[in-house]
């Protein structure tokens, strides 16, 4: 990564609160309020969806009421119990644009994807990304589609692949993380709305970087998108992640399910920028982030790398993991994960090693500031077969202030003696000598702090695409911003 | 709501009426209602099962199922024997044999004065005072089934007390024997040890036996200000036997505890170290090895609440894993708020030598406090090839040089024992393991 | 005309204990003085105090500042006001390359100063140059911020920081310690290009060597908490041949 300009960083750190709390005036078609059979039924019949998926929805929603009493408590985040019979499933921006040209969206909608600095526009897909863009529950446009199509690839929501690639999504929905996975994933299975589906062919290097970004901006409104992601043979494909959500009082429940796959030779890089609104100083508002996210390693020497920056939400509870099933695979997470005032975040990863020779590497750096809570949960599973796995570990933890508290939990599970697992943590605080040092040379306390603060990150920051690693460092900023003095 | 505990019919537990006259402290009222409502406890609580997170790795499943009774009466004269030659035979020590004082093995006579060596049962009748306040904080404490067992059935252990500035040199050894020859029995020693301040004394307790068993101990350990106690276990049960010790550990201000575990035998074993510091400057280092074959399961859960400013905690476990054995390691250190300025390090490193044998490992941080140091570490892997090939091409043989190798692996945990003839001690019964490795 | 510098009747604390215990210098634009002494006598403690270190009290007398009172502004404020201390143990910031910290700092300078900032381009062109002199390379400009340095780039980094940020006061905590003769003139050589009629510095140091090589105008000897002595560059020489133990203080 080249340096970028901390300067301005810093400069827009000190005057932005969270950006991103507009909502957007745009009609919207609605389901009622509610959870049962017919609000499944609603959403599939909108979709226009064949019976199969109709009926896979509904087997997720019994086996999701069946575990009406077993919403998971092993986190260490507390909210109260959520209603979901007082949320809305479905929300759609009412005049549903046609994708075919972007002249015929909605402008406001437009508008909003401007503010939130998405290249949606016709010069900036010259910046060669690739963008699908998901409203509340629908994906609104997907630019840059021809350039992919003549490589094959393809980017599309995931209503439409079931439409045109159903016998892709039969196959690989839900065989990363199964309808029965945990009680959000089943929910997710049930009520899905939208989501980003992607293929990449044999031997294909995706030639662009494909970006969705995710927007929650209807009231009292679950977002349950689900993501699906297959590299075949050989292929390579960076995907790029940004979430953002309007500044509303009550909290919203966001459950996405993410699945990758990658086969034989083929590597999958998945960077996400979460920076849904985290609630207000007080701890009023903001998203609850329940999101399952795997990949699996089918194939020999594949890869999957996880990035993640978790600045936002309310609470996040989420653990993007990799099942190393082919020989030689290689799996890769780094995560930041930034909690201020009164957020809770418990994210972490898993690695369950299965193939021969299979490697994971696991970074994870988590600030904590103001009354925050941050977790590190993670396991590294090596199995009986997985001869001449390794794994290395570090989990690096910063405290400012001391009202917050930092968590490490790691799992190392080992039952193949070839294996070398290597788990390492620390917690400290920014140290009075370095502050001291940064001042002296002018900087301020709270501009000393985010280039401290960015500095402990850089293992991270460096694994992002230059455009998401300016971003994320914006956001180390803004997001440490009431954290000193 | 799921089940959280298992379902376990022992025949002791049916039997609590018949069995209670016989206990420590029968004529004591207060005792007498504290164990009928500790089993009231247990009959509530149960034993956990593994969909509890801290019993995630243990399975109590063939303990639930075995029908323990209350010990038998003496234990066999074979048994009797070992107990005679184990350790130093001039030492001062206390023998509880199948949960009562063995007092033709004890010998307390060299004592020196500021100790108050006795069982549990002999301490009752003279410092009842005194007891009852740690019998019944203990029985507060928001435990499992485990702890509720033994509060119920509490049976002969060691009382120690050590006066104010009293600083005991020679060692003291207690040893625990269990008896299972005529059939499964349940023992559920209590110990309390009471550190005046500025007092110092070391102990090692050795815990063997024979047939089937199972030993319930719960330790009570209360260091004063300044107070210093260093605490060695020699965990040498039967092959077949289950050991699930509990030691609650309590420093004031500038208390250092010392304590070592090593960990050579038992069909299941669970030892949970849970400590509180509650003063500055004090120190809780607590340090072991583990050494597995066959289908051993071995424990070890630490809990260390650094609840005042200042303190520190170190821990080192080593772990030697062969055939289908299973070592888990849990260590959680708590920071409190208030608790600045503290310095923390835990280490567990397991050394697999089969390829059935597994290491799980939870060493868990929770932090509240921004002035602290804290780190844990852990790993899990075989010999290093290299260095084994080293000393073949030394010419020593692929034997003696694994050997070697783990010997000197197991060395950095043995080297944290700072008196020479208890480190020498546990120099050789990690020798003795070895060697039957290699035979 | 007042000093730039004038400090009176200083007393502080470090931890609750007193260090200072009444301390009077006046320094103006142009003049380098040294403060020399032995360990213990408080020099360090007066670099801090001038730097704005926590826990460094002012308890009594005053340090004013181009005619401001000093103690009452926090530590970039200072720095922004022209006040640069060369620390004696350079700090280690993991992470944080060298030139974006360097950039950050000089910009808010200049801000300070209603100066344009520098773009990125502009900054590293300016670096480059000043980087050249004290035989410093891009890598080591460029890694972050005295991560993995010797005991001698650290000291020419501090000297870079210094010639880039262009102060009108240089403190320089035992800039000479830990280097061999070589970076030594290589950091005296630094120190000198950035004498100038309009800049002052104040050279701390237990060893008259640096003072071989940077002359000084005025020498004042710092023991126990106080200036006991204070005259031209021969008074370093006799300290040097005599020992401090000659002045009759309680340290050596």
């Amino acid at each position: 990564m080249a340096d970028v300009s901390e300067t301005e960083t810093i400069n827009q750190a000190t005057t932005e609160r969270y950006k991103y709390g507009f909502v957007t005036d745009i009609e919207s078609d609605t389901a009622p309020k509610g959870l049962d059979e017919s609000t499944i039924r609603f959403i599939s019949a909108k979709k226009d969806e064949p019976e199969w998926l109709l009926e896979w929805r509904l087997k997720a929603f019994r086996m999701w009421q069946a575990l009406d009493e077993e919403e998971p408590t092993w986190a260490k985040v507390s909210y109260p119990k959520i209603d979901f019979q007082d949320s809305y499933y479905y929300s759609a921006p009412k005049e549903k644009p046609l994708l075919e040209s972007l002249d015929d969206v909605d402008p406001k909608l437009l508008e909003t994807y401007t503010k939130l600095g998405i290249p949606l526009q016709e010069q900036k897909m010259l910046a060669g990304v690739a963008v699908d863009a998901v409203f509340d529950s629908v994906s609104v446009a997907t630019t840059f589609k021809e350039e992919l199509s003549k490589h094959g690839v393809i980017f599309c929501p995931i209503s439409e692949a079931v439409q045109k690639h159903p016998e892709l999504v039969k196959k690989y929905l839900g065989s990363v993380v199964p309808t029965a996975d945990n009680f959000y994933a089943t929910l997710n299975s049930a009520v899905f709305t939208d989501g980003s589906f992607v293929y990449i062919p044999e031997g294909v290097r995706c030639p662009m970087e494909l970006s969705t970004y995710f927007r929650i901006n209807a009231a009292e409104t679950g977002q349950f998108e689900r993501t699906l992601i297959i590299a075949d043979k050989g292929s390579y494909v960076s995907y790029l992640e940004g979430c953002t959500a309007p500044m509303r009082d009550e909290h919203q429940l966001h459950a996405a399910v993410v699945e990758l796959i990658a086969l034989d030779d083929a590597e999958i890089k998945y960077s996400t920028v979460q920076n849904w609104y985290p609630g207000d100083e007080n701890g009023k508002g903001g998203i609850y982030n329940f999101v399952t996210k795997r990949g699996a390693c089918r194939g020999k020497n594949s890869k999957i790398s996880w990035t993640q920056v978790e600045t936002g939400s309310a609470i996040t509870w989420k653990y993007p993991s990799c099942i190393l099933q082919g020989d030689n695979s290689v799996g890769e997470f780094y995560s930041i994960a930034i909690t201020n005032n009164y957020q809770q975040a418990d994210t972490g990863t898993k690695m369950i090693h299965m193939g021969k020779n299979t490697k994971s590497r696991i970074i994870s750096k988590g600030i904590s500031a103001g009354h925050a809570d941050s977790t590190y949960r993670g396991l590294v599973k090596v199995m009986p077969g997985a001869t001449g796995a390794r794994n290395f570990t570090q989990c690096d933890s910063l405290l400012i202030g001391d009202q917050c508290g930092a968590h490490t939990v790691p799992y190392i599970e080992v039952r193949n003696k070839t294996a070398q697992v290597e788990h390492e943590a620390t917690t400290s605080k920014i140290s009075d000598e370095q502050l001291l040092y940064c001042r002296q040379r002018g900087l301020s306390e709270e501009d000393a702090t985010t280039l401290i603060v960015n500095g402990f990150c850089r293992q991270v920051l460096q694994e992002l695409p230059m455009e998401f690693a300016v971003e994320a460092q914006k956001l180390v900023g803004i997001s440490l911003e009431g954290s000193v003095g | 709501m799921t089940k959280r505990h298992l379902i376990a019919n022992f025949p002791f537990v049916d039997a609590f009426d018949a069995v209670r006259a016989d206990l420590p402290g029968a004529p004591l009222d207060w005792l007498q209602a504290a164990r009928r409502n500790a089993l009231a406890r247990f009959q509530d609580q149960a034993l956990p099962n593994r969909r509890v997170e801290e019993w995630k790795y243990t399975d109590l499943g063939a303990l639930a199922k075995t029908d323990f009774a209350a010990p038998y009466g003496p234990i066999g004269d074979a048994l009797a024997a070992r107990i005679g030659a184990t350790g130093d035979p001039d030492a001062i020590r206390l023998v509880i044999a199948n949960g009562r004082v063995d007092s033709a093995l004890s010998n307390t006579a060299g004592l020196p004065t500021g100790a108050h060596l006795m069982p549990m049962s002999t301490a009752l009748d003279t410092h009842s005072d005194v007891l009852k306040d740690h019998i019944t904080r203990i029985a507060a404490l928001d435990g499992n089934g485990l702890l509720a067992l033994n509060a119920a059935f509490m049976m002969d252990g060691y009382v120690l007390v050590v006066d104010d500035a009293a600083v005991i040199d020679p060692t003291i050894e207690v040893i625990f024997a269990g008896d299972g020859g005529q059939g499964p029995v349940a023992l559920h020693p209590r110990n309390v040890i009471i550190m005046g301040q500025d007092s110092a004394a070391t102990i090692i307790e050795t815990h063997l036996g024979d047939g089937v068993y199972w030993s319930n101990p719960l330790t009570d350990v209360v260091m004063g200000e300044g107070a210093s106690l260093r605490r060695y276990k020699v965990l040498q049960d039967a092959t077949d036997a289950f050991h699930l010790a509990h030691d609650q550990v309590s420093l004031a201000s500038g208390a250092h505890y010392k304590g070592f575990i090593g960990a050579f035998s038992a069909k299941l074993a669970r030892h949970t170290v849970a400590a509180t510091i509650n003063g500055a400057d004090a120190t809780f280092d607590v340090a072991g090895t583990y050494l597995l074959r066959g289908d051993q399961h071995n424990d070890i859960t630490t809990v260390v609440d650094h609840a005042a400013a200042g303190s520190a905690s170190k821990q080192i476990f080593k772990g030697v894993l062969d055939d289908a054995s299973r070592g888990v390691f849990q260590g959680k250190v708590t920071v409190h708020k208030d608790a600045q300025k503290t310095d923390a390090h835990q280490l567990n490193n397991a050394l697999l030598l089969s390829d059935k044998a597994e290491i799980d490992a939870k060493p868990e941080l929770e932090i509240y406090a921004d002035d602290v140091k804290c780190a844990h570490g852990a790993t899990a892997g075989d010999l290093d090839e290299n260095e084994l090939f080293y000393l073949q091409a030394r010419g020593i043989d692929a034997a003696e040089a694994r050997r070697l190798l783990v010997s000197a692996f197991v060395k950095a945990a043995l080297d944290e024992i700072d008196r020479d003839a208890e480190r020498a001690r546990f120099e050789t019964l990690v020798d003795a393991w070895l060697e039957r490795a290699n035979g | 005309m007042a000093p730039m510098l004038e400090i009176k009747n200083l007393h502080a604390t470090v931890d609750g204990k007193e260090v200072l215990k009444g301390i009077n210098l006046a320094i103006n634009p142009g003049e380098v003085h040294a403060v020399m002494g032995p360990n213990g006598s408080g020099k360090s403690t007066l670099s801090y105090v001038l730097a704005g270190r926590n826990g460094y009290d002012v308890t009594q007398g005053s340090i004013i500042f181009n005619g401001a009172d000093l103690t009452a502004m926090e530590p970039e404020i200072r720095a922004r006001e022209g006040i640069f201390l060369a620390f004696q143990y350079p700090v280690e910031i993991p992470g944080v390359a060298g030139t974006t910290f360097l950039k950050t700092a000089y910009n808010a300078i200049r801000k300070h100063r209603g100066e344009k900032e520098l773009d990125a381009m502009q900054f590293l062109k300016l670096v480059r140059a000043k980087q050249a002199d004290l035989n410093m390379t891009d890598d080591m400009v460029r890694r972050p911020v005295n991560v993995g340095f010797s005991g001698g780039e650290k000291k020419r980094y501090e000297m870079l920081q210094m010639a880039m940020l262009e102060p009108a006061l240089a403190i320089l905590d035992e800039t000479d310690s830990g280097l061999d003769i070589d970076a030594l003139k290589t950091v005296a050589d630094g120190i000198n290009a950035l004498r100038s009629p309009d800049r002052a510095m104040l050279m701390i140091t237990h060893y008259q060597r640096l003072l071989d090589y940077v002359v000084p105008d005025f020498v004042h000897v710092l023991a126990g908490g106080k200036i006991v002595r204070s005259g031209d560059k021969s008074l370093a020489l006799d300290l040097e041949k005599e020992g401090y133990a000659v002045l009759g203080t309680e340290a050596a």
